[in-house]
């Protein structure tokens, strides 16, 4: 088990070595596969609770120290408003939430209805880019939301959609080179109790 | 809960509120070292860029030229395409003769350098350049092109920086327009991606003589921007209740630009 963590944490630093290489596409309103995030979706689900803090906090702190505007200097007199930015660490909190959505529909994922899970990423990433454009309104004010930025958001979104089946390939392989068999845990007890009953309704 | 997860859900909320609270130097210290390990991949990333961006013109190029191709024969082919070639390496050619010519005639101290990798984030308005610490290059030092202000170097790394364009709401610059004793701030907007990103010209007088086709200059005040450089035309004028506001088209194409010059205060 411990090898597949190590494999998946691997993983995360290659997509985030990744992303560097997938620019914005310009006439898609500069949407673009959020290479990272998407790797980070599939493995939580594919772990416990734990690996996915450390994860999230690996993916939330590698994001924002790539990202991260100084603050904006000059001569204070001049410039009497400047534009606030997000405090850095925000990312590990998003990263968090995200997590705990993905892990939500585990017991589906470990019981092989993977499709769902693979549409939960975009929902999630989704989810992601509309927090941050939102925390930024917030922190900055005036609350601005044109129709460009929807379409920037859902076309990301479906783009890291599609490429999620790959990435479970990947983790599918991953798992089956290090032996790793998903357990069941947590909600997975209670759902697989339900069906237990339901059986023996049956019978 | 289980107790390991319990015991991790602690560590990971001790951490989180640890990079929350960095203060701006630690957070920059984080971002150098993350950088100075990332750094060959940004390049190698760059590369692959400029190649799909080329590739993305070509694409486009072809498709106005298709109907033209499918009558000509294989020879005529041949020879577009040594033309187009030819043509790129013109077009490269002008941009280099007035990126030296440029150089030789500012009044300024400049270092130039070669936009590497545009906007590589989703909500900033940044680039990145080919020229770092190593090359004479700090934070806050205000880059330009042969038409006006690009915008300021945000972060300074060994090999290359980030610059934070004049296109981000972030970057404002202390204004005036030319002709008139009206001073303002100027910024960029928030999302404004697309080819024709607009600027804001704020906080003129309210009864402010401004008008649509004034050129927009820097004041040289607020300690960031030198004096004179050339900013963009006003478009729009809009007149509030307590000040003036103005859309100001940037005398920079932000995206057609490969080479800038970064100004030693």
């Amino acid at each position: 088990m411990i090898r597949y963590h190590i494999s998946i944490f691997i993983l995360v630093l290659l997509a985030c070595i990744l992303q560097q290489f997938l620019p914005a596409v310009t006439g898609m309103y500069d949407a673009r596969l959020h290479i990272l995030p998407l790797t980070f979706l599939c493995c939580v689900v594919t772990v416990g609770f734990s690996p996915m803090l450390i994860l999230a906090f690996l993916c939330g702190f590698i994001w924002d120290a790539q990202n991260t505007l100084g603050s904006p200097g000059g001569d204070l007199t001049i410039y009497t408003a400047p534009a606030d930015q997000i405090r850095f660490g925000y990312s590990i909190i998003l990263y968090f939430v995200m997590g705990i959505i993905m892990q939500g529909f585990q017991p589906l994922f470990r019981k092989g209805v993977w499709q769902l899970s693979a549409i939960v990423t975009g929902f999630a990433t989704f989810f992601y880019l509309l927090s941050e454009y939102l925390l930024i309104n917030v922190v900055r004010g005036e609350f601005y939301f044109p129709t460009r930025v929807f379409y920037q958001i859902w076309i990301s979104a479906a783009i890291t959609m599609v490429c999620s089946p790959l990435l479970f390939f990947i983790l599918f392989k991953l798992a089956n080179l290090f032996d790793h068999t998903i357990r069941y845990d947590g909600l997975k007890k209670r759902y697989f109790r339900f069906q237990k009953s339901e059986e023996e309704e049956h019978v | 809960m289980k107790p390991l997860n319990l015991v991790t859900l602690l560590v990971f909320l001790a951490a989180s509120a640890w990079a929350l609270t960095r203060s701006e130097t630690s957070v920059r210290q984080i971002q150098k070292g993350y950088y100075t390990i990332i750094s060959p991949f940004v390049a190698s990333g760059s590369a692959m860029e400029t190649k799909i961006r080329a590739f993305d013109d070509q694409l486009e190029h072809s498709q106005t030229l298709s109907m033209k191709l499918n009558l000509a024969e294989t020879e005529l082919v041949t020879l577009s395409t040594e033309i187009k070639y030819l043509q790129t390496l013109e077009k490269e050619n002008v941009q280099l003769r007035a990126a030296l010519d440029f150089k030789e005639r500012t009044p300024f101290s400049v270092i130039a350098a070669k936009v590497i990798r545009r906007k590589p984030s989703n909500w900033w308005e940044t680039a990145h350049i080919d020229r770092g610490e190593h090359h004479g290059i700090s934070p806050m030092l205000a880059v330009i092109a042969a038409e006006g202000l690009v915008g300021k170097v945000d972060r300074p790394d060994y090999e290359t920086s980030t610059v934070i364009l004049l296109t981000d709401e972030a970057c404002q610059v202390s204004a005036k327009v030319v002709g008139t004793h009206e001073f303002g701030i100027l910024s960029g907007q928030r999302a404004q991606n697309g080819d024709n990103p607009m600027l804001r010209l704020r906080y003129l007088s309210r009864d402010s003589n401004v008008k649509v086709g004034q050129k927009v200059i820097t004041t040289g005040k607020g300690e960031l921007f030198q004096k004179g450089i050339a900013l963009g035309i006003i478009i729009d004028v809009t007149r509030g209740a307590l000040y003036t506001e103005a859309q100001v088209k940037p005398a920079v194409n932000f995206t057609d630009i490969e080479t800038v010059f970064v100004l030693k205060k």
